[in-house]
């Protein structure tokens, strides 16, 4: 009962990152290549810091709730690679949430569309490096396909939920 | 949004920028230390286990590169599983044994015990190393994280640590027991001799005078370099000059020229660019002499 619990909580965990993912990601890629002016709209800029939190708290909670209510170790939840992309991931979006007030200040063209953009594929880095793709046969393949997916989703569901 | 952002606010943006900053640089470090020292981080057994409670057994000891694992619920001994073998342990009394071997020299082992009649009692002790040599007359194993589990039922071991022979009651009979556990202390290095620190040579090489890199000081000390135990280089081989060396092998040639038509082997060092030692190996082969022992024939 407990185990299937903690499944849940985990299923929904992920949701809840891939979501904050695609609100944050969405959104910046959204302002960066469709709407560089759209920072002045108000429900873009909650999008984004919605999407911000959600994933914040999804890339805590993940480990915690395992940790916690799963009885499992450390090394068992994550590896090295993925310890470290959540670290890289938090570090992201710490970045997003303390710098955000700067990269829309103005217009989100020059180096304010570069931050977002690197902000943008950084988390979906870590994404892919936390994924199934790394390890096994065809590694580059699947690491390249699971980028591209990510990157795609966010463009796609993000713009048009933006 | 202009509330949110101060970004007119000279002290507030600053501060904001300042603790943003500290946090990425942070947290960066702690990716960086994280990757690093991962690999050492405590685990469990190599069965995927599903809680404390409801010890399991499966035979994929291998853990998903993947860190966003769902964890999968390992197949209960109750259910068939394709996975283990057939055999002690499973499917015919006997003990099978899964052992992993970790980087630190530790073993993640999981055990399935299968009793011909049930059991109410079990009695766990380290194993005895002396057996395998005196080498390991000094090790101390010490089994640690056990888990026990008797039939369904997750036996209570005392800190979960095993360095001594214990006893344990089991709640009821049971002829299937399952240990999952980690065993250190149990593997004997042999570490390499390490280099002089004087001549960066280890203590069996030869100890080259002339060698490339290698500055007075080296070279007097590498003249002086001797293994332990052992008699001195042939100076006369080894410690001379090119010069010296054509000069003695000269008179050598000389002195035996009447008895030996064939020069037995004269070796040439010489280093090359690459640091990589050339022996040469000339076998001269003296025409004259040879010419007029055929004739003497």
């Amino acid at each position: 009962m407990i185990q299937d619990l903690v499944d849940l909580a985990i299923g929904a965990n992920r949701v809840l990152s891939y979501a904050g993912y695609i609100l944050l990601a969405g959104t910046l890629t959204f302002w960066s290549v469709v709407w560089p002016d759209g920072r002045r709209n108000r429900r873009l800029v909650v999008l984004a810091l919605a999407g911000t939190a959600a994933m914040i708290v999804g890339t805590l909670a993940g480990p915690a709730i395992q940790l916690i209510f799963g009885g499992r170790l450390l090394g068992d939840i994550v590896t090295p690679l993925g310890g470290a992309a959540q670290l890289a991931r938090l570090a992201a979006l710490v970045a997003a949430m303390f710098f955000l007030p700067d990269i829309i200040s103005g217009a989100v063209v020059g180096w304010r569309r570069i931050v977002a953009l690197t902000l943008v594929v950084v988390i979906a880095a870590s994404m892919v490096a936390q994924s199934n793709a790394i390890g096994g046969a065809w590694e580059v393949a699947k690491i390249a396909a699971t980028g591209l997916h990510v990157l795609a989703t966010c463009a796609w569901l993000g713009g048009l939920l933006a | 949004m202009g509330k949110l952002s101060h970004v007119n606010h000279p002290l507030a943006a600053g501060l904001r920028r300042a603790t943003g900053f500290a946090l990425i640089v942070g947290l960066l470090i702690s990716a960086v230390a994280f990757y690093r020292v991962a690999a050492e981080l405590p685990r469990s057994a190599p069965t995927t286990a599903s809680g404390p409670n409801s010890p399991t057994v499966s035979a994929s000891t291998s853990h998903r590169p993947s860190g966003t694992v769902s964890p999968k619920t390992a197949p209960t001994p109750t259910q068939p599983n394709g996975k283990l073998p057939n055999g002690p342990g499973t499917t015919e009394p006997g003990i099978l044994l899964m052992a992993s071997p970790l980087r630190d020299g530790s073993f993640d082992i999981a055990e399935i015990v299968l009793l011909t009649t049930p059991t109410s009692s079990i009695r766990l002790s380290p194993p005895e190393l002396k057996r395998a040599g005196s080498r390991f007359s000094k090790a101390k194993p010490v089994a640690s994280q056990l888990q026990v589990s008797a039939g369904s039922q997750p036996v209570l071991v005392p800190n979960g640590r095993i360095n001594q022979r214990i006893d344990l009651s089991l709640n009821a009979p049971a002829k299937r027991i399952e240990l999952r556990y980690h065993l250190s202390g149990i593997t004997v290095r042999s570490m390499p001799s390490r280099p002089c620190a004087d001549c960066h040579q280890s203590p069996g090489c030869w100890c080259l005078r002339g060698s490339p890199g290698c500055n007075d000081r080296q070279r007097k000390h590498r003249s002086q370099h001797r293994v332990p135990g052992t008699a001195a280089p042939r100076s006369s081989m080894l410690h001379r000059t090119a010069a010296e060396s054509a000069r003695e092998a000269k008179a050598a040639m000389e002195k035996c020229s009447d008895r030996r038509p064939v020069r037995p082997a004269e070796g040439a060092m010489r280093y090359g660019d690459s640091a990589a030692l050339i022996v040469r190996l000339a076998f001269a082969v003296r025409r004259r002499a040879t010419l007029a022992d055929g004739r003497d024939k």
